[in-house]
């Protein structure tokens, strides 16, 4: 059984978007982070609940232009690593 | 009353007792030195600054003297007092204006936290703020320099100090240092410009510090609303171009050139994204000043 993802319990973010640029601000690490759309689009719907990389996989492609690659499971898996690493999500088994 | 007002032996008693009380922006500066050459670049940068009560009170408490053993003949040191306290190494004594004015920057960048601060220099014309953040060697002393005597006002060579609440940059004119080739640049580009003496073999180079402009440091009272966060990089040879830059990457940049971006948290984050939403941000490389002014002179307001 697929593991769910969540944002780091206690985590509070703020948002800041110029057009494709988005920001988020990480209070528990005091970090700022320039993020790409798709990783956006992780973050907050993790933010909005906990999911498994492939309920994350499906919510980007949801919203995502159909005429341009999107992101596969791999690299969605990949992203995840770098926001634990960085202390934005963990595995909800943590 | 002005220091140009004091003579120099009003100065150095003044120096040498209960200490020199100076505005600088919105700080009063108590100062105290037994160094004529400190005296004298005092003197000589400082003219404009208005001077306070010997009583008032005091945000920082400078002090710039020699040690009190043999190291005040032989070799001679002096070091920089911070509330009696010499947070630093001791410097050659032939060093005590710049000392004095790294120094300076220290303790306001360590401890004036009500302010954001950035280390970029930061000029206005018209109400309207440049914004110019960037590493040593990038040219931003000498472009600043070169612009606050074609038109531009002086807030800051070093620090931009944001403040919380209105995100106005407030001003602190003080003395603009530069390093080695660019002493001559500005000798030759703006001959109106006062230069204290060369000190050389600093950490830095040789080293030179421009007097303020006048106007700068009488409007030390009005603050500017930034309009442009412009990044320059002195490049031999290159036109005078500006670039366009990502807010998103400017934004980072100025959290990452603050000092205590950290300590202010999320309202940092406001402050610079709230900013950056009325500013345009560009890249700016050039080789000529002439250019440069020329380009600055052009550069129009966000709507």
């Amino acid at each position: 059984m697929e593991t769910n993802w969540r944002l780091t319990p206690g985590s509070k973010l703020t948002w800041h978007s110029w057009g494709s640029e988005h920001l988020v601000f990480n209070e528990n690490s005091g970090a700022t982070h320039l993020l790409p759309l798709e990783a956006t689009k992780a973050l907050q719907s993790l933010a909005a609940e906990p999911q498994t990389i492939t309920q994350l996989h499906d919510a980007i492609l949801e919203t995502s232009d159909k005429s341009m690659p999107h992101p596969s499971t791999e690299w969605l898996e990949e992203l995840l690593k770098q926001f634990q690493q960085l202390g934005l999500s963990q595995l909800v088994s943590e | 009353m002005k220091l140009s007002n004091l003579s120099y032996d009003a100065t150095a008693s003044k120096l040498t007792t209960d200490g020199l009380r100076l505005r600088t922006g919105p700080f009063i500066t108590s100062i105290r030195t037994h160094t004529p050459e400190l005296t004298a670049g005092l003197q000589l940068l400082y003219a404009d600054h208005i001077l306070k009560e010997d009583a008032e009170f005091a945000d920082f408490h400078i002090g710039v003297d020699r040690p009190r053993n043999l190291r005040r003949w032989l070799h001679p040191q002096i070091f920089f007092y911070f509330d009696e306290v010499a947070p630093f190494n001791p410097f050659p004594s032939e060093q005590a204006l710049p000392l004095f004015e790294w120094g300076l920057n220290w303790a306001i960048s360590q401890h004036a936290h009500q302010y954001l601060i950035i280390h970029a220099a930061v000029i206005e014309k018209d109400g309207h703020a440049v914004i110019m953040p960037a590493p040593p060697g990038s040219g931003k002393s000498t472009l600043c320099a070169g612009l606050v005597h074609n038109g531009w006002r002086l807030l800051s060579d070093e620090l931009t100090l944001l403040d919380l609440h209105s995100g106005q940059a407030i001003p602190l004119a003080r003395p603009v240092g530069l390093k080695n080739d660019s002493v001559e640049v500005i000798r030759h580009f703006a001959p109106q410009a006062t230069l204290s003496p060369m000190t050389v073999d600093t950490h830095k180079g040789a080293v030179a510090l421009m007097k303020p402009p006048a106007d700068s440091v009488e409007k030390s009272d009005q603050p500017a609303h930034p309009a442009w966060v412009i990044f320059p990089k002195y490049i031999a040879g290159a036109a005078a171009t500006l670039t366009p830059h990502s807010k998103a990457e400017a934004c980072i940049a100025l959290g990452d050139n603050a000092f205590n971006y950290s300590i202010h948290g999320v309202n940092g984050f406001n402050l610079l994204t709230n900013m950056l939403d009325h500013c345009d941000c560009y890249d700016f490389s050039y080789s000529n000043l002439s250019d440069a002014v020329s380009i600055f002179s052009q550069l129009e307001p966000p709507a």
